[in-house]
C-alpha cells in the first residue's frame, strides 16, 4: 500500500488572544483528519476563519499542532524541532496567495529560484544556470527570465514564479494556499492548468486550499469542507458536489454565483442569515447552528462528529433533514 | 437638495418613470488618459453607455481593463495624474464633466451613491458608524435636525439588515465584520436615496454566503428606490445573477455590450467568448486558459488588442493591423470584433 504524501490525524491548534486584562484562546484547528494521497489533490475549502489556513500552516510544520500528529510520506514530524526540519522542507513546499508579497523585489528572479537550493547545501558549480533554466521552461517561462526581476513580471508570471521556486527541491507535495485568488479569471485558468499538467508529469500530492468552490470542483479529486476549526464534510468532489451531506455544504454550494443567467430563479438558494459566528466565542454544540435553517435543540448540545452518511462523511446530527427538504 | 444645481438631478416618481425610456446616465466617447508631464498615455478609449433608471448594468473585465476608471469618471473621482481628455458624462441630463467642484459635490453621496470594494477603508476607523451615515446625510442637507438625522440614520441600518440599529451606530467599524461593513457602506450610499448606485466589485473581499446577501441588499435596495445600479465586476457569475445589461470592456475599450441572456447565448466577441470559457463554473468548457496576459496601456498591440490571445484572430492580418470598430450586430447588441460569426459559445 501507498504510503500518504500527508495525513493529519487528529490535529488541534489554538492560539492565545490578548484582550485587554484577559487572554482568551482561540481554537482555530479542532481535531481534524485528512489524507493526501501521493498524485493526487485534496482541496480545503471554507470561509475566512474557518481555519484552513492554520491547517496549511501545520501541514508544512510552520505551525506546530497542541495535539494530534503530522505524518509526510510516512515520517511522524509533528514535534521536530526547526533544526530537523531540513529533510521535511524538501519534501513539502508552499505557495502563497500574493506573489507580490513572496517574491523578494530585490533578487533577481534566478536567485529567487536558487534559494532553497542554497539553504540546502544543493547548488553545485556549473549546474546552477542549467537548474534555474529548468525550472523557468517547467513552469511556461523563459530561461532569460531568470536575469529580470519580479517588478517585470506580472501577477500570472509571478505565481509561475513561486511555483518554480517551491518546485526547485523537486518535493512531494505542495501546500497551495489560495493560489489562484489574487489573479484574474484568464490567468487563474492558466495556473491551474499549469498545476495540473505538473501533477501529471511530477506526480505530485497537492493540499489546495480556497474559498472558491468553482476552482476545488476542477482541480480536485477529494473536497474537505471546513467551518470554524473543523472539517464539516469530506469526500470525492463529485460526492460532496452532487450529493452535500452538511446544511452548510449545500448554503456554500448555493450561494456560489453561477455563470448561466438562465438559472436565475430557477436554482433553488440558501441565502444564509448572519455572519459566521466568532471563533472567539463559537457557539455551543454544532458550530454551524446558529446559522443552519434545519438546527433543532440537540444540535446546541452535542458538537457532531465526522461521520459517515450516505456515500461520504459529514458531521451534522440530523443529515437525513437534507434529503427531506432538498 | 439645498443647492440648485441637484434639482434636475433628484428623483421624482415621474421622471423615474419616464427615464426608464430614457437613459439616466449616458457617457459618450469618454476618454481618459494618464498625464504625466508632456506624455500621455490613454487608459479610457471610446467609452459609450446608457443606464436606465431601475435597471443594473454590469461592467466586466480585467484589472487593467479600465473598468473602474469609467465608473469612477461619471464620479470625477480619479487617481492624480489621471484626466478626463474627451467625451461626456450626463446624468439626467446635466453634463458633469462640465460642472464646477462645488456642483459635483452636491451630485456625489446625493443623486450618486457609490459602494466600494473594501468598507474597511472606505470607512472611518474612529468615527461611529451611525455618525458616518448621519455625515452622509448632513453633507446634502445642512438644515435637517439632529433628531431627524437619528431617526434615518436607524431607519438606514435597519433597511441594510444590521440588527439593533440604534445601538449599533454607536460602534466603530472595526467592530463590525467585513459583511456588516460592507451593510454600512450600502447605507451611506443609499443615504440620499441616489438615482444610480456605483458599485465598485462590493463583494469581492467577503466570504461567499456573505455575498449573496449584500447583492440581494443591492437588489432590494435598486427595486424598492427604482436606482440605476453600475456594478463593477470582474466575476461571470455575479453578471449572470444580476445584470440586465452587460458591457465587456478590454484594454480601455468597450469590445462587446448587450442584454445578459444574449451575451451568455450569442456572445460576439472572441475576448468575451474566451472568458465565458475560462471562468470557473461556466456551463462549457469551464477552466480553458486565455493564453498571454491582458495588454498593457502604453503597449497596446496593434489592430485589435486583443489579437495575440485570440484563438480566432491571432494569425489574421486584418486583426493584427485594423482596429475594429464597435458595430451594432442585433437588438441592443454591439460588438468590436472583426469575426463575430465565428465566436461560438
Amino acid at each position: 500500500m501507498t504510503e500518504p504524501a500527508l495525513r493529519l490525524d487528529g490535529v488541534s491548534k489554538s492560539f492565545a488572544v490578548r484582550g485587554g486584562a484577559r487572554t482568551d484562546r482561540v481554537h482555530a484547528v479542532r481535531g481534524v483528519d485528512l489524507t493526501v494521497l501521493p498524485g493526487q489533490t485534496v482541496a480545503l475549502v471554507g470561509e475566512s476563519g474557518s481555519g484552513k489556513s492554520t491547517v496549511a500552516r501545520i501541514a508544512v510544520r510552520l505551525a506546530e499542532p497542541d495535539a494530534g500528529t503530522v505524518t509526510i510520506a510516512g515520517r511522524d514530524v509533528t514535534h521536530l524541532r526547526p533544526r530537523e526540519l531540513g529533510p521535511l522542507r524538501r519534501d513539502v513546499q508552499m505557495v502563497f496567495q500574493d506573489p507580490y508579497a513572496s517574491l523578494d523585489p530585490r533578487m533577481r528572479v534566478s536567485s529567487i529560484l536558487l534559494e532553497p537550493l542554497r539553504a540546502h547545501g544543493q547548488v553545485e558549480k556549473g549546474t546552477a544556470e542549467r537548474r534555474v533554466a529548468e525550472l523557468l521552461e517547467t513552469v511556461g517561462l523563459r530561461a532569460e527570465d531568470g536575469d529580470r526581476y519580479p517588478h517585470a513580471f506580472s501577477g500570472g508570471q509571478r505565481q509561475r514564479i513561486a511555483i518554480a521556486r517551491a518546485l526547485a527541491l523537486r518535493p512531494r507535495l505542495l501546500v497551495l494556499d489560495e493560489p489562484v485568488s489574487a489573479l484574474d479569471v484568464s490567468v487563474q485558468a492558466q495556473i491551474l492548468a499549469l498545476l495540473r499538467s505538473l501533477q501529471e508529469q511530477l506526480g505530485l500530492a497537492y493540499l489546495f486550499i480556497t474559498h472558491d468552490l468553482h476552482v476545488a470542483r476542477e482541480v480536485s479529486q477529494r473536497i474537505a469542507v471546513m467551518h470554524l476549526g473543523r472539517v464539516v464534510e469530506e469526500g470525492t468532489a463529485h460526492q460532496v458536489f452532487t450529493d452535500p451531506v452538511h446544511p452548510y455544504t449545500r448554503a456554500l454550494l448555493s450561494a456560489a454565483p453561477v455563470a448561466d443567467p438562465r438559472s436565475r430563479g430557477t436554482r433553488q438558494r440558501i441565502v444564509l442569515s448572519g455572519d459566521l459566528p466568532s471563533v472567539l466565542e463559537p457557539p455551543s454544540g454544532c458550530g454551524f447552528r446558529t446559522r443552519c435553517w434545519l438546527a433543532r435543540a440537540e444540535c446546541a448540545v452535542h458538537d457532531p462528529a465526522l461521520e459517515p452518511h450516505r456515500s461520504h462523511q459529514a458531521a451534522c446530527l440530523f443529515p437525513e433533514e437534507l434529503d427531506a427538504t432538498g | 437638495m439645498t443647492t440648485e444645481m441637484t434639482e434636475p438631478v433628484t428623483a421624482t416618481p415621474n421622471a423615474a418613470a419616464e427615464s426608464t425610456r430614457s437613459a439616466l446616465l449616458s457617457v459618450r466617447d469618454l476618454q481618459v488618459d494618464l498625464v504625466r508631464g508632456e506624455s500621455r498615455t490613454r487608459l479610457v478609449d471610446g467609452v459609450s453607455l446608457d443606464l436606465a433608471a431601475g435597471e443594473t448594468l454590469c461592467l466586466v473585465g480585467e484589472s487593467g481593463s479600465g473598468k473602474t476608471l469609467t465608473a469612477m469618471s461619471v464620479m470625477q473621482l480619479l487617481p492624480g495624474g489621471v484626466e478626463v481628455t474627451g467625451g461626456s458624462v450626463e446624468l439626467g441630463g446635466r453634463d458633469l464633466l462640465r460642472a464646477t467642484t462645488k456642483e459635483l459635490r452636491a451630485v456625489r453621496g446625493n443623486a450618486i451613491g457609490l459602494v466600494s470594494q473594501d468598507p474597511m477603508t472606505a470607512l472611518d476607523p474612529l468615527v461611529p458608524v451611525g455618525v458616518q451615515v448621519g455625515d452622509a446625510i448632513r453633507a446634502h442637507d445642512r438644515r435637517i435636525s439632529k433628531a431627524a438625522i437619528r431617526a434615518r440614520v436607524t431607519e438606514l441600518l435597519s433597511a441594510v439588515g444590521i440588527p439593533n440599529p440604534a445601538a449599533n451606530a454607536r460602534r466603530h467599524p472595526h467592530e463590525f465584520s467585513g459583511g456588516m461593513r460592507q451593510r454600512v457602506g450600502i447605507a451611506i450610499a443609499m443615504a440620499n436615496r441616489p438615482r444610480l448606485i456605483i458599485a465598485d466589485e462590493p463583494t469581492t473581499a467577503l466570504d461567499v454566503t456573505v455575498q449573496a446577501q449584500i447583492l440581494d441588499l443591492l437588489d432590494t435596495a435598486r427595486r424598492e428606490s427604482g436606482a440605476a445600479v453600475l456594478l463593477i465586476t470582474h466575476d461571470l457569475g455575479v453578471v449572470a445573477e444580476r445584470a440586465d445589461r452587460v458591457l465587456v470592456m478590454y484594454a480601455g475599450k468597450v469590445v462587446e455590450q448587450a442584454d445578459v441572456l444574449d451575451l451568455f447565448d450569442r456572445p460576439a466577441h472572441a475576448y468575451t467568448e474566451a472568458l465565458l470559457r475560462c471562468s470557473p463554473g461556466a456551463t462549457s468548457g469551464a477552466g480553458e486558459p486565455i493564453p498571454g496576459t491582458s495588454a498593457r496601456a502604453g503597449a497596446l498591440p496593434t489592430g485589435c488588442a486583443f489579437h495575440p490571445r485570440c484563438r480566432i484572430g491571432a494569425d489574421r492580418p486584418r486583426c493584427q493591423q485594423e482596429t475594429p470598430a464597435l458595430l451594432t450586430l442585433g437588438t441592443r447588441h454591439d460588438s468590436a470584433c472583426h469575426y463575430p460569426a465565428e465566436v461560438t459559445r
